[in-house]
C-alpha cells in the first residue's frame, strides 16, 4: 500500500504512506490474501507506535483475526510512560497537559521528571523481578499527573493513573511526594492489585491492599539501593513529611513509630476496628492503620529468610497477590496463602519463617 | 459563617481538621467566603452511597458550613468533590486566619 512520493518532488525517493489507517485496518480484515499481507506490512512499518497499537487493538477485536497473525509485527512490549501537568486542577481536569512522553528527554521540572523516572524504575522492577509487563501485566501505559490541586498533601491511584500533589509544607514537604520511590511504587502497586486480587478498599481487605502497596513500594526502594533485608530501613515515605512531623509515613519494622501521631498496630491485639463509612477519620475502616500488622509480618519473614527481600519473600507475596487472593480476602486468608506458597516454591525453612512471622503478629 | 474541613483516608493515614471563621476575616474576604459557600451550594452529596469504597489513597473530605441559616455537612472523595466545593477548600486553606490541626486517630490517648 506504499507508493513513491508524487508530491511534486521527482527527486524524492521517500516512501509516503497515503493509505489512511482505517482503510489499512479494513483491508487487513476483509481484503484478499494479498491485500491483507500488504496492509499488515504497512501497519508494521508505521512510524507511529500509537497508530500501530490502535489498529492492532481494533483488529484483535474482530472475531476471525488471530493474535498470532501479528506476531511478526513486534508491537513493543514495553509500556509507554506519560507524564501530565494538571496545573492545580482537580479530578475533572485529569490527566492535564502532557509534558513528557516515553523516550522524551527531561523537562527540567523536578516533579514531572521524578514521576517519569519513578514510573520507569517501578516498571523495571516488576519486569525484572516478576516478569510482569506493567500494571496490568499486558504493557498498559503508565500515566502520571503532577501538581494536582493546590497545596495538596497526598498522592493517589484513581483507577487508571497516578496523581501527585505538591504538598502544602504543613504535612508533606513541598515537592517531596514524587521524590520518594517507595511512594511511587506504592501508588503503582494499587494498580497491580486492581488488575489481580482486586482487594476491596475497606476493612481487612483494604488493609491488605495498603499492605501490598507498602511491600512492593519498599522492595522497589530496597532493590534500587541494593540493600538486603537487614540493611533496609523498612520505612515508607522517608523524608516526605515536614521534619517537625516525623521521619516517615510508616515503619514496617516498628509500626507506630514513623511520625508523631502514628498509631499503627504491630499485632492483632491492637487491631483498630474502625467503622467503614465515608467519615475521613475512619479511613475506610482503618486501611492505612491496620496495614501495620501484615507489614510487620512481611518484615519478620523477610529478615528471617535473609538476603534480598525481593527474592524469596517478595516472590511469595507476589504469587499470593496475583494468584491466590480474591477481593474479599482477610488477614488470615492472606497469611495462609503465603504459607502455602512458601511451601510450594521453597523449602521448609522459608515456610516456617513465613508461618512464624504471622504467628508473631497474632494472625495465625 | 464558619467552614470546617476534615480530611483523611489519604496516603499517610493522617486526619486533619481545618477551620475558618468569617469573624476573623477582613470584610472583603468574609464576603468572598460567603460567595464561595453559596457557590458550593447545598452540599448535595454525589450519588455514591456510604458503603461505596473510595479509590486507593484518595482523600476523603467532610465539609461543614455553619451560618445563621443553620448547619449543613457532606462527605466527598477527591474523585467526587464538586469543583466549587474544592475551590472553597483551597481558598480556605490559603487564608492565614484558618486553623489546621492534626486529629488524633479515634480512640487514641495521645495528643499531637
Amino acid at each position: 500500500m506504499t507508493t513513491r512520493s508524487s508530491h511534486g518532488h521527482p527527486q524524492c525517493d521517500c516512501f509516503c504512506f497515503i493509505a489512511p489507517p482505517d482503510l489499512l485496518a479494513r483491508l487487513a480484515k476483509e481484503g484478499t490474501p494479498e491485500q491483507r499481507d500488504a496492509a499488515l506490512q504497512t501497519i508494521a512499518s508505521s512510524a507511529s507506535i500509537r497508530a500501530r497499537r490502535a489498529i492492532i487493538s481494533e483488529l484483535l477485536q474482530s472475531a476471525d483475526t488471530r493474535a498470532a497473525a501479528f506476531a511478526f509485527i513486534g508491537v513493543p512490549a514495553q509500556a509507554q510512560r506519560a507524564v501530565y501537568d494538571v496545573k492545580h486542577g482537580g479530578q475533572a481536569d485529569l490527566p492535564g497537559q502532557k509534558v513528557r512522553g516515553e523516550g522524551d528527554g527531561p523537562t527540567g521540572e523536578a516533579g514531572a521528571d521524578e514521576a517519569y523516572d519513578g514510573a520507569g524504575t517501578t516498571y523495571g522492577f516488576y519486569e525484572q523481578v516478576f516478569s510482569r509487563n506493567s500494571i496490568d501485566g499486558a504493557g498498559m501505559d503508565i500515566v502520571s499527573s503532577v501538581h494536582f490541586g493546590v497545596g495538596y498533601d497526598n498522592a493517589f491511584w484513581n483507577g487508571s493513573q497516578m496523581v501527585y500533589g505538591d504538598g502544602s509544607g504543613h504535612i508533606f514537604a513541598l515537592g517531596h511526594l514524587t521524590k520518594s520511590i517507595d511512594v511511587i511504587g506504592h501508588e503503582l502497586t494499587h494498580g497491580v492489585t486492581q488488575f489481580t486480587a482486586g482487594l476491596t478498599y475497606h476493612k481487612q481487605s483494604g488493609a491488605l491492599n495498603e499492605h501490598f502497596s507498602d511491600v512492593f513500594g519498599s522492595l522497589i526502594k530496597q532493590k534500587s539501593l541494593a540493600q538486603t533485608a537487614d540493611q533496609a530501613d523498612w520505612l515508607i515515605g522517608e523524608g516526605t513529611l515536614v521534619p517537625a512531623l516525623g521521619q516517615a509515613l510508616r515503619s514496617m519494622k516498628a509500626p507506630g513509630t514513623a511520625f508523631s501521631g502514628d498509631r499503627q498496630p504491630a499485632h492483632m491485639n491492637d487491631y483498630r476496628d474502625l467503622p467503614d463509612n465515608n467519615l475521613p477519620g475512619n479511613d475506610n475502616g482503618g486501611v492505612h492503620i491496620n496495614s501495620g500488622i501484615p507489614n510487620h509480618a512481611f518484615y519478620l519473614a523477610a529478615t528471617a529468610i535473609g538476603g534480598n527481600a525481593w527474592e524469596k519473600a517478595g516472590h511469595i507475596w507476589y504469587t499470593t497477590l496475583t494468584e491466590k487472593l480474591d477481593s474479599t480476602a482477610e488477614f488470615t486468608t492472606a497469611a495462609e496463602a503465603t504459607v502455602e506458597v512458601a511451601g510450594e516454591a521453597y523449602t521448609q525453612a522459608e515456610q516456617d519463617a513465613v508461618r512464624s512471622a504471622w504467628q508473631q503478629v497474632g494472625v495465625l | 459563617m464558619k467552614v470546617s474541613i476534615v480530611r483523611g483516608g489519604g496516603l499517610p493515614g493522617i486526619v486533619t481538621r481545618t477551620e475558618l471563621d468569617a469573624d476573623r476575616l477582613p470584610p472583603d474576604a468574609a464576603r468572598t467566603l460567603e460567595e464561595l459557600a453559596a457557590a458550593a451550594g447545598p452540599l448535595d452529596e454525589p450519588a455514591q452511597t456510604a458503603s461505596q469504597a473510595s479509590l486507593p489513597d484518595e482523600l476523603q473530605y467532610e465539609i461543614t458550613l455553619e451560618d445563621d441559616h443553620g448547619r449543613r455537612t457532606a462527605q466527598f472523595g477527591d474523585t467526587t468533590i464538586p469543583q466549587p466545593v474544592r475551590a472553597l477548600v483551597e481558598w480556605a486553606d490559603a487564608r492565614p486566619e484558618r486553623t489546621m490541626e492534626i486529629v488524633p486517630q479515634a480512640g487514641s490517648s495521645s495528643t499531637v
